[in-house]
């Protein structure tokens, strides 16, 4: 009893904290006016996205930016005929590399290498930028301590169940972003339209080919090297997210796995050198993904006991837990309504009753896929992947 | 880069976290003395219906037919309520624990009044001449298992042959039960004594049904 306790005061200690830094920092949620627009290149890894990349080259042709600009696709050996179809943009300036296939940190690393902007933004080829993204993220390269921006990220059309539970995680996520780089503590930097200052990979190298979310690897070697990321809740990026259940469970083991090889490799950031990150927000993200999953065995042991329903108020139960646990939902429900404002989410309600309905279903399944990867993880088993 | 550590920030956070635990403590506290309350108030209830009904045992000469008809009208309803509140009673240790003093004393009140209400059977039914059918169930909450929940077998028969139950938990610390468990030598859970005759181990209802007609 005494753990879920411990467990329960950490969750609302956690979920405390982020309010409070919400209030403190409710104005800089605002992202800032650029004083100058640099030269910025976009690259384009693209495997096998025959379907998707007109669509998401058309979204960068269409980018509302004073500055210079140029696109580069990275063709990475497809079979789909993603080459030809990028190459029909030509002629309105986006340049066309082919490569053999060699994963997408590996078209990334020479889109860099042929880039001349003075930013570098990558952008996964199933994705479509807002007109309006870059005048958003490139105020924030005025402060020279900063070397990276995210996006706030957006599913693209959520048709199915699925998509339309990730819809509201991933405007939450882009919300916990937001507060997250009050402490300096991002730990990642999304394959969909991340802004870089170039000269960080002349000093840090490229994208790590090795790793299999080369997005966070990358966030990581950042923050070792004390320089700032930051992050943007104007720049809205589209992007596709998974339709169905089998899909979004390989897409989130990859992600999982990946995050625990990342966070191993990176463990001597737990210090207090690395000030918030290293004493707060690193050991408290892995401190909760340990209480997940002993929460996921409480929810396992609880829903194979007998549950008998009896109608009558006094099975109702308000002990101690009961009221803690209400508050902690409530706290929850107070951070979904304040990102679903701050975000100028249109219907904070859907997202309200989304997040209050789907999430315990979907830290259920999430928890799952940690068990099995971290289980993989220990195993050495490698994830084949290409890209999203 | 210079990083920094919002020492402050945690602190209030730690503070604001703890004054909000707290609250959930006092709350769940209140609300746990509340339930509690509520089964004092429904045990004191009982108490006062069983009491009524002892008086009838007192009636005698021309009002005796009377006191008998009465006590077969009221008693039912009497074995009935105590046993939805010995259900309670169940579900209030599962969620609170079998050391929790309110389940003890509850849990000790509960045995007596069941004790009592036996012996009040007992006494009317020889009074008035009548022979009921009375299960005298001996259990333990410990190693509890739905699949061999005694309780749930004679829930299926109790109806169909009119069967009076009183249930008792052998962990309880209380004096009338324990002469009665020692008088019968029960020794393991579940045990049945079903009108007089004892019965060590699970049952199921089928098994019940045939004792209860063998019986008749």
């Amino acid at each position: 009893m005494l753990l879920e306790y411990a467990i329960a005061f950490a969750t609302t200690y956690v979920a405390v904290l982020f309010l409070l830094l919400y209030l403190e920092e409710a104005e800089g949620m605002e992202d800032p006016k650029p004083e100058r627009f640099p030269s910025v290149s976009i690259i384009v890894p693209a495997y096998n996205e025959g379907e998707h990349i007109a669509k998401t080259i058309r979204s960068l042709l269409l980018l509302e930016y004073p500055g210079k600009k140029e696109v580069i696709v990275v063709n990475d050996g497809s079979t789909d005929g993603t080459g030809n179809v990028a190459r029909r943009f030509v002629k309105k300036g986006v340049a066309v590399i082919d490569k053999l296939n060699g994963g997408k940190a590996s078209a990334m690393n020479l889109g860099i290498r042929r880039a001349k902007g003075e930013l570098v933004a990558v952008l996964d080829a199933d994705s479509i930028v807002a007109g309006d993204a870059l005048l958003h993220m490139v105020g924030y390269f005025d402060d020279p301590e900063v070397a990276a921006v995210t996006p706030m990220m957006k599913v693209w059309e959520s048709r199915t169940p699925v998509q339309k539970l990730q819809k509201a995680e991933y405007i939450l996520n882009s919300f916990m972003k937001k507060l997250l780089e009050q402490l300096d503590a991002i730990t990642v930097t999304p394959g969909p339209f991340s802004v870089y200052r170039r000269s960080v990979f002349r000093k840090l190298g490229g994208f790590d080919e090795k790793t299999i979310t080369e997005d966070q690897e990358i966030a990581l070697r950042i923050q070792r090297a004390n320089l700032r990321i930051a992050s943007s809740v104007g720049a809205v990026v589209y992007t596709d997210a998974p339709k169905g259940l089998r899909e979004l469970y390989l897409q989130r083991k990859r992600w999982y796995t990946g995050f625990l090889q990342n966070i191993w490799e990176y463990r001597d950031l737990v210090s207090p050198k690395y000030g918030d990150l290293g004493l707060f927000v690193i050991p408290v993200t892995l401190g909760l993904l340990v209480a997940g999953i002993y929460s996921l065995a409480l929810i396992v042991a609880n829903a194979i006991s007998p549950i008998t329903f009896r109608p009558d108020l006094f099975y109702v139960d308000l002990g101690m837990p009961q009221v803690i646990a209400a508050f902690i939902v409530l706290l929850a429900l107070l951070t979904v309504y304040i990102a679903a404002r701050s975000l100028r989410e249109r219907n904070p309600l859907a997202l309200f009753a989304s997040a209050l309905i789907m999430s315990p279903i979907l830290t259920l399944f999430w928890l799952l896929i940690l068990a099995s990867a971290a289980l993989n993880s220990l195993r050495g088993v490698k994830e084949a992947w290409r890209g999203g | 880069m210079e990083r920094g550590i919002r020492a402050r920030m945690y602190f209030f956070a730690f503070v604001v976290s703890a004054l909000l635990f707290t609250v959930g403590v006092v709350l769940g506290w209140y609300f746990g003395i509340s339930a509690a309350t509520g089964m004092e108030k429904d045990l004191d209830r009982l108490r006062s219906e069983a009491y009524s009904l002892e008086i009838l045992s007192l009636m005698d000469g021309a009002n005796q037919t009377v006191a008998c008809a009465v006590y077969s009208r009221g008693f039912g309803d009497l074995v009935y309520q105590t046993e939805q509140f010995g259900a309670n009673l169940d579900y209030m240790e599962s969620r609170k624990g079998k050391l929790d003093p309110d389940v003890m004393a509850l849990k000790s009140d509960y045995a007596s009044m069941q004790m009592r209400n036996y012996l009040l059977q007992q006494k009317m039914d020889e009074r008035c001449e009548e022979r009921s059918n009375v299960i005298l169930y001996f259990y333990s909450n410990e190693n509890y298992s739905p699949e061999t929940d005694e309780g749930r077998q004679i829930a299926q028969v109790d109806r169909e042959f009119g069967v009076y139950t009183y249930h008792f938990d052998v962990n309880t610390q209380n004096p009338a039960v324990t002469a009665l468990k020692e008088s019968y030598g029960v020794a393991v859970t579940p045990t049945l004594i079903i009108n007089g005759r004892k019965y060590e181990g699970f049952r199921t209802a089928g098994e019940l049904r045939g004792i209860l007609s063998s019986q008749h």
